[in-house]
């Protein structure tokens, strides 16, 4: 942070602060509080020189510490508060109305060969995992089951059953294993914000569903 | 936006191995649906579904992402800005972290380039529902950075994260030059 000797604009200086400050690791957080320190300092001694080296001693703990090998534990902290900090703003649905979802069957006719789960982005109809394998699966008959035994005994072909399929009442169809973390997260269908049942404390007066 | 299963060997071949050493006994008598999983097997699956599915279509849209370095769960995006909008001409670098439960959470998503916005902190840092709590599962990288294109020409200035960019923004001489100004400024400091 050498040679900083012109300020006729604050923002921009805040962001060649703000970039050092960054390349040090100093976290974003105490970066502000800094900034504006550095800039009043130099602004004020500004009236008085025409050039101003200055040399600022940061001395912070957080500093080296994330030098340090706790780097990705202290990432990891952060992105698990704010995470804390996204699932309380949402409501989840309530377990009775995620139990309650229509099971959908494999022969369906809504189910297209190719229609897909919007959130693993596999096909419905696909085997778990098995993607590489679609050419054998446009539809999974139930009587595969036994295949699948086999196939898992070599430990090369890992097959599973068909997975569960999941629709809501707005008609939006899922994998089970998707659309329920997705619900005990958030209880507004991912497609069309539609709303599920909600657990009788999150809020007051909800539409019973069936 | 149908995404079709891809039938490349890629997709599934990297991480794979893990998965089938464990499943014969144990996966079948457990119960289907434990809580929240944290299988990464199959979060890097959808994100390389993605990955696939942007560089098939986001060039088209001024949008493209790519993962960064060795992880499939930080990727660098670029957006263009749009056209007829202050933004025009103007090329977005921008971070995007995926978390392990993804997409059941939203990615953290930052400018890189150093952008005049009033939605867009001194640090990147974006203000926009969807990365918040108006996330869906059904959203993915290509819309995210659609979104955030749209909303650089469309800024809500009802949540400024920059108030001068919001007071400026009826000004579209001065906010021009304001975004141009900061975006060679934040080049000159990258190079």
């Amino acid at each position: 942070m050498r040679d900083v000797k012109q300020f006729s604009s604050r923002p921009k200086w805040t962001h060649v602060l703000a970039y050092h400050l960054s390349k040090m690791g100093v976290p974003q957080g105490a970066q502000p509080a800094l900034i504006v320190r550095i800039l009043d300092y130099t602004e004020e001694a500004d009236n008085h020189s025409f050039e101003l080296p200055i040399l600022v001693h940061i001395v912070d703990a957080t500093y080296h510490y994330l030098k340090s090998d706790h780097n990705n534990d202290i990432l990891d902290r952060v992105m698990r508060q704010s995470s804390e900090a996204y699932r309380a703003m949402l409501i989840p649905a309530a377990q009775s109305s995620i139990q309650g979802l229509e099971n959908v069957r494999l022969d369906d006719p809504t189910l297209a060969p190719l229609s897909s789960c919007i959130i693993c982005m596999e096909g419905l109809l696909l085997d778990h995992h098995d993607d590489h394998h679609s050419d054998h699966i446009n539809a999974v008959p139930a009587s595969q089951d036994d295949h699948h035994d086999q196939d898992q005994g070599q430990g090369v072909d890992c097959r599973h059953p068909p997975r569960t399929i999941k629709r809501l009442p707005c008609l939006h169809q899922f994998h089970e294993d998707c659309i329920v973390p997705w619900l005990q997260i958030n209880h507004l269908c991912p497609l069309c914000r539609y709303p599920l049942e909600v657990r009788e404390s999150s809020k007051p007066k909800r539409r019973r569903l069936s | 936006m149908e995404v079709r299963p891809n039938p490349t060997a890629d997709n599934s071949s990297v991480a794979q191995p893990q998965r089938q050493r464990h499943t014969p006994a144990t996966t079948q008598k457990k119960p289907p649906a434990s809580p929240i999983p944290v299988d990464t097997t199959s979060v890097s699956q959808r994100l390389q579904k993605e990955l696939m599915s942007l560089m098939m279509s986001g060039g088209d849209l001024g949008v493209s992402a790519f993962p960064e370095g060795e992880s499939i769960f930080t990727w660098l995006g670029t957006i263009e800005g749009g056209k007829g909008t202050m933004y025009e001409g103007l090329s977005y670098k921008l971070s995007l972290r995926f978390p392990l439960d993804y997409p059941f959470k939203p990615p953290q998503v930052k400018f890189e380039t150093m952008c005049f916005h009033p939605n867009v902190d001194q640090f990147g840092n974006i203000c926009l529902d969807i990365l918040q709590d108006k996330w869906s599962s059904a959203y993915d990288c290509r819309t995210i950075l659609l979104s955030i294109q749209s909303l650089l020409g469309e800024p809500n200035p009802e949540s400024p994260l920059n108030s001068y960019a919001a007071a400026l923004w009826n000004n579209k001489e001065d906010y021009r030059k304001m975004v141009h100004k900061q975006y060679f400024a934040g080049e000159s400091l990258e190079s």
